[in-house]
């Protein structure tokens, strides 16, 4: 009994201690015994501008590629997966592409890498973090830092997984990403599962565990409280097993995992609220002795040494069954965690059942993982892996049910065939069925195996595009229009990795009028369309896609003005192009160069675009790769970028332009605005001047400067300025003007009036109370032909936030926009501060008086 | 049986699934072919090295058979990962190689010189002693999806496991089958 509370106290404090629970990651233990805090290695979010891994492509990519191929299919196809790991909301991390860069430039600044090399026959892809493996304190505990993260990937595309526009290079490039961010493999079927199980797709990038991974990694504000957490401990005998997997399942739903610590605890974090099958199993084996299984990289202790996983062992549901109807079900709740989740499981010399992939096929067509289409009635799957067929046959006793009961497994249909030998079965649906994922439970005499996601059960057949006809609207701008068969009105489509802008579809006559992304006069891209069911073109398309060849533009020049950028310094650099087609929001603008971070790119027109750069102290003198990817439109600068000579007695601006006033960033006509920087003035230099031109070009302004000291400069924004893209110049003698992009944003609204429910005005002589309902007449609320949403307005009372119960034009005063709320009775009796926020344009406070509530 | 007709008809046509790996199932007799160097090593010694952020582990193994490659007494065997100075990487199924260890490795040499193991960890195999002495060649079965680089189509892949003087007559007549086509 002591040994047990014993056992329980050191549970405790571990679940207590530890920083990291979940093991998706790469883990160093800082102790060789119980109990163990997993310390993983990530990126360190205080390290990275803006907390951005930002992902440069060597420009030595691919040397050989297939018909149709090309580096800017390459570049897309990085892009997106970039963006996928970008859209991560509960991550505090964001990735981002920045365009090429050369091996061997120097970097200080955290980053990413995507090198394309010569790989041996077998290998088709690899990624990892590096660091320098030392264990440093953070504001989330402690953790051992990455320092730059590395994407390999093979420069011959001819063989798998190239193509570069095919799915599986996207989700091989997505994969390794993860990788490179910390992630290791998981066995739920999600993108950070190897291939043998990976169910994800270009619909569907990533699955619930992969943003519990790279969430509890990067843990966003709220991450904690919105998911849930379940701990326990895996034991066999007395001894706690290390590297087994635990996952939470729904039913038709997620499937989160953790790996237990070498006593066996575990923790799963990042679960979504709901209802949970919980369940225990041994990682596959290794393909080398000595490795992790599953080839997962061990953990290491505080001497560096690889920490053993514990060997194979009996699956097994929660509390301890391989009966599925026995298991019992866990409730997760948001911000809570379930502990006790413990499992006392026998070890056995091997798993018989594991390793299994699932297919299905669409006329010739295998695809993995299954998709069945649920209107026929019955659908076939196809799957391999140990333990499935003996000799030849069915193997004995083997049995497969959904976990779920949306599908019926036909055990007449058992069949085993080919050499290797495949199992074949059909699955029976109905009108429940429903669609999606569906988990596979297979079985025989004494094992039992889980596959999350193995099948996807999907209504109607594959996307197809039968035609491609390139157009032009009635406003002259390109479009492309396909014809096809099982589009839907989400259908999304892709040119090569790039996604197309969907103008319109017509579910009815099966087609649909796409935007294409730009892209060079010749350029040939592949066309894919994808069905946010997972079913791609791909399925049955993938041997003759379909393409569009560009029978406009021109190759793309670009050209940067500066040129050069001194380290430790920020400016603007403006960037000019010929045959280009800039877009915000698409375009990317890189400096080859984790030190060189582009704050802000403004896009000014299809052929200018203007750069706000930070160049860190730490960048190394000498020539980045610089290049501007708009689409599959890419082009970089004849001379490159160069990095000069840090210089402190050079004049310098920073970036930021603060508004006096308020403080804040948002800059309006008439305001007084408030620069900082270096070296600005000195004695005997000509006196500062300040001009504001706008991106047209058509207007420009000497400002009124009303202070000029060496680090700051105050000037006032004319009245009247067009409001947009500006450029701020600043000259005082220097050897060149100073430069930097700013927006010049409408004035904020102004609160006109307060009334009361009656239509009388709030003063002193007539307070508002809480509960009160009060109108709030604004102007400079825009054109009055605008319909504003109510989640562009924020209110404010008293430091409080307000509901907005109305809004809408005046219908009686022209140019008067009213803003109704419901004064909280939290608002403090006296005088209270009214604001009005319309897209972060704060109003001047208007004071109202604030009556005691009435109880 | 209709549908196991058409399902056995459709796995010998198959053409290249929707989907591929980052692992590349290679057989015996492929590794055997591709390889640009057969050996039998110990490793003496290992060296990481960082070259333009890449980390490789460089194995410094003396040969002590040779079945096919140059004639050379100790061979480089370059790695991806380890740790070089501060910089750590690590590559999930990277072979490891222990100092002491006797391996046969089945190695290739891309263009740019760099000696590799074919198919990351499929072409390194641990040599020990049964009981009576013999070196039999162990693997354990990898269960990365592995596909068959001609058809597309998933393959098994079994554990080696045979004595050294049978692989080595494997090796040589898969060599020999190659020199007369």
């Amino acid at each position: 009994m002591r040994g047990i509370r014993r056992w329980a106290s050191i549970a405790a404090a571990v679940l207590a201690a530890a920083p990291l629970g979940a093991y998706y990651h790469y883990i160093h233990y800082t102790n060789r015994t119980a109990p163990y805090g997993p310390i993983a290695e990530k990126f360190n979010l205080a390290a990275l501008p803006n907390k951005t891994v930002t992902f440069f492509v060597s420009d030595q990519g691919p040397v050989q590629y297939q018909a149709g191929d090309s580096f800017a299919s390459v570049l897309s196809q990085v892009q997106e997966a970039a963006r996928a790991w970008n859209s991560v909301a509960t991550s505090d991390l964001r990735v981002a592409f920045g365009g090429l860069y050369t091996a061997g430039t120097p970097q200080s600044t955290p980053g990413g890498e995507v090198v394309f090399e010569e790989l041996p026959p077998g290998l088709l892809g690899l990624g990892s973090p590096t660091g320098l493996g030392e264990v440093t304190d953070g504001p989330n505990g402690p953790f051992v830092p990455i320092t730059r993260s590395v994407v390999r990937l093979s420069n011959d595309l001819t063989r798998r997984p190239g193509p570069s526009y095919s799915e599986a290079f996207f989700l091989t490039t997505l994969h390794e990403m993860g990788h490179a961010l910390g992630l290791q493999h998981t066995l739920t079927s999600s993108t950070m599962s190897t291939d043998v199980t990976r169910s994800t797709s270009r619909a569907k990038p990533l699955d619930d565990d992969d943003v519990a991974a790279i969430s509890l990694l990067y843990p966003a504000q709220g991450f904690a409280a919105a998911f849930g957490s379940l701990a326990g401990r895996v034991t066999a005998g007395d001894q706690g097993v290390h590297l087994a997997s635990v996952v939470a399942i729904r039913q038709g739903g997620a499937a989160i995992s953790a790996l237990t610590n070498p006593d066996g605890t575990y923790r799963i974090d990042g679960i979504p609220p709901g209802q949970y099958l919980v369940y225990v199993h041994p990682l596959p084996p290794a393909t080398q002795d000595g490795f992790g299984p599953a080839n997962v990289v061990l953990p290491v202790d505080a001497d560096g040494q690889r920490v053993p996983a514990g060997g194979a062992f009996d699956t097994v549901f929660y509390p301890g069954t391989r009966d599925l109807s026995g298991s019992t079900p866990i409730a997760v709740k948001a911000g809570k965690t379930v502990g006790g989740i413990d499992f006392a499981v026998r070890q056995r010399p091997y798993s018989p059942i594991y390793g299994v992939t699932t297919y299905s096929f669409y006329d010739q067509t295998p695809v993995k993982p299954g998709y069945l289409n649920t209107e026929p009635g019955w659908g076939t799957v196809v799957a391999y892996g140990a333990g499935l067929t003996r000799n030849g046959e069915v193997a004995p006793d083997l049995g497969v049910t959904s976990l779920d009961g949306s599908a019926a497994f036909a055990p007449w249909s058992f069949r085993a065939y080919g050499n290797p030998t495949f199992l074949a079965f059909d699955l029976l649906f109905n009108f429940a069925s429903g669609t999606g994922p569906r988990h596979l439970l297979f079985w025989n005499a004494n094992d039992i195996y889980v596959l999350p996601a193995a099948v996807h059960l999907v209504q109607g057949r594959p996307p197809s595009i039968r035609t491609v006809t390139g157009g032009v609207d009635e406003k002259g701008r390109r479009t492309v229009i396909v014809a096809g068969a099982g589009l839907t009105a989400q259908t999304k489509f892709y040119f090569d990795g790039a996604p197309a802008a969907v103008r319109s579809i017509d579910v009815e006559a099966q087609g649909a009028v796409l935007t294409p992304p730009p892209a060079p006069r010749g350029y040939r891209a592949t066309l894919t369309a994808v069905n946010p069911d997972g079913q791609t073109s791909m399925f049955v398309q993938a041997q003759a896609p379909p393409a569009y060849t560009y029978d406009y533009g021109a190759e793309p020049a670009v050209f940067f003005t500066p040129a050069a950028l001194r380290a430790g310094s920020e400016g603007m650099v403006e960037i000019r192009g010929i045959n280009t087609s800039f877009a915000e929001g698409s375009t990317v603008a890189g400096f080859g160069s984790n030190d060189i971070v582009v704050r802000r790119l403004f896009v000014v027109s299809p052929d200018r675009a203007l750069a706000n750069v930070t160049v860190s102290g730490a960048a190394q003198p000498g020539w980045t790769a610089a290049s501007v990817v708009t689409g599959l439109e890419a082009a970089r600068p004849a001379s490159g970028f160069r990095v000069l000579d840090a210089d402190s007695n050079t004049p310098s601006l920073r970036l930021q332009v603060l508004n006096q006033e308020t403080g804040g960033t948002i800059l309006w006509p008439g305001v007084v605005a408030v620069v900082t920087g270096s070296n600005l003035t000195a004695l005997g230099a000509p006196p500062v001047t300040v001009t504001l031109r706008n991106a047209a070009g058509d207007a420009e302004s000497a400002l009124e400067v009303i202070s000029a000291l060496p680090d700051q400069i105050t000037f006032r924004i004319p009245e009247g300025f067009p409001t947009g893209t500006a450029v701020l110049r600043v000259d005082g003698g220097y050897d060149a003007p100073l430069r930097l992009a700013l927006t010049i944003d409408p004035p904020p609204p102004v609160i006109a009036r307060i009334l009361n429910g009656a239509g009388e005005a709030v003063n002193t002589g007539r307070p508002a109370r809480g509960g009160d309902v009060l109108t709030i007449q604004l102007t400079g609320m825009g054109a009055q032909d605008q319909t504003i949403d109510a989640s562009r307005i924020r209110v404010e009372i008293g430091g409080l936030s307000q509901a907005v119960l109305q809004n809408g034009w005046s219908p009686d005063t022209p140019g008067v926009y009213l803003v109704q709320v419901k004064l909280s009775p939290e608002v403090a009796a006296g005088t209270a501060a009214v604001t009005v926020s319309l897209d972060g344009r704060t109003s001047r406070p208007f004071a109202i008086a604030v009556e005691q509530s009435l109880p | 049986m209709a549908r196991v007709a058409l399902g056995v008809w459709l796995m010998a046509c198959l053409l290249a699934p929707a989907r591929a790996t980052t692992l590349e199932r290679l057989s015996l007799d492929e590794m055997i072919v591709k390889s640009t160097a057969i050996i039998r090593g110990r490793v003496l010694s290992s060296q990481a090295i960082s070259h333009n952020n890449l980390v490789y582990t460089h194995f410094k193994v003396q040969v002590l058979e040779r079945w096919k490659g140059p004639n050379e007494a100790v061979a480089d065997v370059a790695v991806p990962g380890g740790k070089a100075g501060k910089l750590r990487q690590s590559y999930a199924g990277a072979p490891e190689l222990t100092e002491g260890g006797e391996y046969l490795l089945f190695l290739w040499t891309g263009r740019s010189g760099l000696t590799q193991v074919i198919g990351f960890s499929q072409g390194a195999m641990t040599l020990a002693k049964d009981g009576k002495g013999d070196l039999v060649v162990t693997r354990a079965a990898s269960r990365e999806l592995m596909l068959d680089p001609r058809t597309g189509q998933p393959v098994a892949d079994a554990a080696v496991l045979m004595r050294l003087r049978e692989m080595s007559d494997r090796i040589a007549r898969t060599l020999a089958q190659g020199a007369r086509q």
